[in-house]
């Protein structure tokens, strides 16, 4: 039983690390192939707005060193309410994702199909983006109708599109390929144009330095820039987050691995012990006693490494079906076989190394010793620090319990690391789902908590139509309060003497507060606060200064705290000072319904009177940013907790069987002096009790000052969680599951116990 | 003198393979008296460690009956014999069996705290007055790694006295002692059967059976013969002429 456990695991660890090393060459080479083939834009700019395309060629002109070549496309986005996929009743009004259409581009950045071909549509066919693909199960021939007034195209599907600038479905903005005709038809009747400005460079390190040349100059730059690197990132990102989280798993699956091998060699050690002397007596060295045990686990460990490693290889199509889907397949090299083999292989020798480090301990065991004892002897604490004559534990049985503990503390330290571990695996999913369900949770995202949100983009008459807004809202009876936040952009300075763009938003921070991680909101003049990503990259902590250009002069603002952010790539700042309407690049009104008014009917309303603005219903925002993350969380909560409580079993069924046949002469002692089963098994039950409960406490105090920064890890923008802890699961559940899980363990280990034999004590 | 352990047509088997078993015990019939001092001698193997364990709960018996205080063993559980073993029998083997994370004083104290028949107070202080008793008091805070063979076995007389057993039983409790110990600790032993408690020893030394009361001999699972010796008064001239006796019967006997 022990023996298939052990071996279910390194199956298992092998399994993933060829897994985690096929994703990740899979990913690099999918993603160098997707680059490849479309001929990738190195930095990109889009703007809504006007461009004046003989600017832009006088830039190129004066940084020809850097630039190779450079091509202005313009995107037709169109609102989604206008647009019916795959035959829907539904407009994908509530979608999050912003739909623009597009042709071909000329130059490069060209879009893909699922061959990774340049893709060519005539009039009436559509490419669709694979995100599309994937959220509706669209298939060729499906067909997408773009409708607006008397107006109606219907288009066929025909191919789906990789985008190697908007592929991943993090980026909420998608290109649809249409024919010329196609786009010049719907121009006429519907949509905003908006410019993507692209440029190749000829060295792909010198990116920065064309961004921070580009945003210097004055050329039109009203909305996202995207650097090479970046769109590396944020290709790699869920994929790679994947194969951390699936390397992650098989280091912590090779420690318990390693763990149970331990408790399984020492257990066959105490029970051979008297034969090992016999051995050593008889004369055969250690080395050679060694190679009797080792060829057990090392004919284990080969099988099951070489079983995980064909595992891999029926399992990687369920890795990488997701990479292959989005980028397409690189090209495969001996590496692609060899490194996973190489995995395998480590993890095999990993467990033979570690096998040996545990047989080392031959070379202590007296041959006098072992045939005289029969067992090892005890190195635990000199027995007298902690008396039954002075305890003020009134149970004996508790004592003893209590005892052991103390006094082999090291021993015990093991497995109260094992039950920190899996509390700690248990409670950081329970919390960081419970935060991102929680209705707080926008206010991480750098959103105030409000009914609705109001977002415009950058238009023509974006004051105009503010002012309208503001209005209305004063006069609308269902509005309890709401509040206006302006973005600009503005020059800060750097460490490096230099000036950047910063997003800047102004407004009132009191109306719609956020959770600040550090200081608090701005509350004067020439106060700033920043994203924990420009605090980072600005090297800020409150109190600090930072000095921006604001209406052409240089003014030094007080850093007043820092908050987490997820929008906007999470670099963002908010300041209190006067709004210069030229420099807005959009507007956001926070909104709170007086209770009892329909959040749906209000959305609707406010989409019809202030279109184009977007208004998102915020939990239903929460929902569709992050619905992806909390599904895949539910899932990892559920299997982190199964993890949990079985690696806790089998941990504790390993170690307590192991000390009962170590003990089995002491525990017939106590049985020849009228200890009964019950008696012996609350002694171990207490040992068990103390440990466990050091255990949680220890992973409870874990789980709250590192959780946050791990899950600060997996989702960008936020540095440092402060988790929303439901009390009844994290602080009741968990730990009763534990106690539990080792509590039916510790019941079957009764049969153990009573099988020890009182005339044991005898021999 | 009334009976305290009635044994009748004992007959102990074990599994020794599949299908197999080897007899140990052949119909074995005793009786011990309350107040008596008893002994087993015997060739190895002869049956007499196994007849010890079975008498006093600790094995069960394959056929016949074992009553204690007219209680039948077999009627009754595992828990229901470890409860009198716990309070109404004292044991000492040939190894000390003190529990090695406890020190001498809480290894002694240890069976009286499970019983709970007093309150803490007393048992330490009946603790100390029997370490007095065996000459052990002041090792009373040491690790049991830090005492003799003899100061060890003193001690888990002490232990096994804690309850005020009716009965002691004894597996070679002098077999890992020098002759000097083992003289000491018979003494012991001697003094508390004179107290009242019955004492049933297994012996390979006929020093250690010529001051018992009363010496079985076994050979091959049964008991083959039986000598009153009387009691022990404890004149040295004595203990000679009964060593004498007990040799030549032994020898009669084919021992």
């Amino acid at each position: 039983m022990i023996t298939a456990a052990l071996c279910g695991f390194f199956i298992l660890a092998a399994m993933l690390v060829s897994g985690a090393i096929t994703i990740i060459l899979t990913l690099s080479g999918s993603m160098d192939t997707l680059l490849a083939s479309a001929d990738a834009s190195h930095f990109s700019q889009l703007h809504a707005g006007e461009v004046e395309q003989m600017e832009l060629d006088d830039f190129v002109k004066e940084n020809r060193r850097l630039v190779k070549a450079q091509q202005t496309t313009e995107l037709l986005g169109i609102n989604g309410a206008n647009i019916y996929i795959g035959g829907q009743e539904q407009s994908e009004a509530d979608s999050l994702m912003e739909n623009s259409f597009v042709r071909q581009n000329q130059q490069f950045d060209y879009l893909l199909d699922t061959n990774n071909q340049v893709l060519q549509v005539s009039d009436g066919e559509i490419a669709v983006p694979i995100y599309h693909m994937q959220r509706y199960n669209l298939k060729p021939g499906d067909k997408v109708q773009v409708a607006a007034g008397n107006f109606a195209r219907d288009f066929t599907i025909v191919a789906f599109l990789r985008d190697s600038l908007m592929n991943p479905s993090m980026i909420n903005s998608k290109r649809f390929l249409v024919s010329d005709g196609d786009w010049e038809l719907l121009r006429e009747h519907l949509g905003d144009i908006e410019y993507l400005i692209e440029f190749q460079l000829y060295d792909t390190s010198r990116v920065r330095e064309l961004e921070t040349l580009y945003q210097d100059s004055n050329m039109p730059q009203k909305g996202t820039a995207m650097g090479y690197s970046l769109v590396k990132v944020i290709n790699g990102m869920s994929d790679g987050i994947a194969a951390a989280v699936i390397i992650f798993i098989a280091c912590l699956l090779v420690l318990i691995a390693a763990l149970c091998l331990r408790f399984t060699m020492l257990t066959t050690i105490e029970e051979d012990y008297r034969e090992i002397g016999v051995l050593k007596a008889i004369g055969i060295s250690n080395q050679d006693i060694r190679k009797l045990y080792m060829v057990k686990y090392t004919l284990i460990s080969a099988v099951a490494c070489v079983v995980g490693y064909l595992l891999s290889l029926f399992a990687g199509n369920l890795f990488t079906a997701n990479i292959s889907l989005y980028m397409g397949r690189g090209k495969q090299t001996i590496w692609n076989w060899l490194l996973p083999v190489t995995g395998a292989g480590i993890v095999f020798g990993a467990i033979i190394v570690f096998c040996m480090l545990v047989l080392r301990r031959f070379r202590h065991i007296s041959a006098l010793e072992a045939l005289r004892l029969g067992t090892a002897p005890d190195k635990g604490r000199k027995a007298g620090t902690y008396t039954l004559s002075h305890s003020r534990i009134k149970d004996v049985n508790l004592f003893l319990g209590v005892n052991e503990v103390l006094g082999h503390f090291r021993m015990y330290g093991l497995l109260c690391f094992v039950f920190a571990l899996c509390t700690f695996l248990m409670i950081v999913p329970i919390n960081l789902l419970n935060t991102l369900e929680s209705s707080n949770f926008v206010t991480y995202m750098g959103a105030g908590k409000c009914d609705l949100r109001l977002d415009l983009q950058h238009t023509a008459d974006m004051i105009a139509r503010y002012k309208k807004t503001e209005e209305y809202l004063k006069k609308d009876g269902d509005v309890s309060k709401y509040g206006a936040m302006f973005t600009c952009t503005y020059k800060a300075a750097n460490s490096n003497g230099t000036y950047d763009n910063m997003k800047v938003e102004i407004g009132d921070f009191d109306l719609f507060p956020l959770e600040y991680t550090k200081g608090s909101a701005p509350q004067k003049e020439n106060e700033i606060a920043l994203s924990s990503m420009n605090a980072k990259e600005y090297q800020k902590e409150p109190g600090d200064n930072l000095n921006l250009i604001v209406g052409g002069r240089e003014r030094q603002m007080t850093v007043s705290g820092i908050y987490q952010d997820v929008t906007n790539g999470g670099k963002t700042a908010k300041a209190i000072l006067p709004v210069d309407h030229e420099q807005v690049i959009w507007f956001t009104v926070n909104i709170d319904l007086k209770d009892g008014v329909s959040l749906e009917e209000k959305r609707l309303e406010y989409s019809e009177t202030f279109h184009p603005a977007k208004v998102t219903d915020v939990t239903e925002y929460v929902e569709q940013t992050l619905g992806g993350v909390i599904d895949q969380l539910r899932l990892v909560v559920k299997s982190a907790f199964v993890l949990a409580l079985a690696v806790a079993a089998l941990i504790t069924g390993m170690f307590f069987k192991m000390l009962m046949t170590k003990e089995a002469r002491q525990t017939a002692v106590m049985k020849s002096l009228g200890f009964t089963v019950n008696h012996i098994m609350k002694q171990y039950l207490t040992r068990a009790v103390v440990i466990l409960a050091a255990g949680v406490a220890c992973g409870v105090l874990a789980a709250n000052l590192l959780g946050g920064k791990l899950a600060g890890l997996l989702i960008s923008g936020i540095s440092d969680m402060r988790f929303v802890v439901n009390p009844l699961y994290t602080w009741l559940l968990c730990p009763l599951s534990l106690m539990l899980a080792v509590a039916a363990v510790m019941i079957l280990c009764r049969k153990t116990v009573r099988s020890i034999h009182v005339m044991m004590a005898a021999e | 003198m009334n009976t305290i352990l009635e044994v009748k047509h004992l007959i102990k088997e074990y599994d020794v393979g599949k299908n197999s078993r080897q007899r140990v015990l052949h119909d074995v019939s005793m009786t011990i008296e309350r107040g008596e001092f008893l002994s087993v001698m015997g060739p190895s193997g002869s049956g007499k460690s196994t007849l010890l364990y079975t008498v006093s709960g600790m094995d069960r018996a394959t056929q016949g009956s074992v009553r204690f205080c007219d209680i039948d063993f077999s009627a009754m559980s595992e828990d229901e014999i470890a409860k009198i073993r716990l309070s109404r029998m004292g044991f000492i083997f040939q190894q000390n069996n003190l529990l090695k994370n406890l020190n001498i004083f809480d290894n002694i104290l240890l069976s009286a705290c499970l019983s709970k028949r007093e309150t803490k107070q007393e048992i330490k202080e009946r603790g100390k007055k029997l370490m007095e008793q065996t000459g052990i008091l002041q090792l009373a805070d040491r690790p049991i790694t830090q005492a003799s063979g003899g100061q060890l076995q003193r001690a888990s007389i002490c232990r096994a006295l804690m309850n005020q057993p009716e009965i002691l039983f004894g597996d070679e409790p002098t077999g890992a002692l020098n002759s000097k110990a083992a003289g000491e600790i018979m003494d012991i032993l001697l003094k508390i059967n004179e107290n009242g408690t019955t004492v049933l020893l297994v012996t390979h030394d006929i020093k250690v059976a010529a001051k018992t009361q009363r010496v079985l001999f076994m050979m091959d699972g049964v008991i083959a013969g039986e000598k009153h010796l009387g009691k022990y008064q404890g004149e040295a001239g004595s203990l000679k002429s009964r060593e004498q006796k007990l040799t030549k019967w032994l020898s009669d006997l084919g021992f």
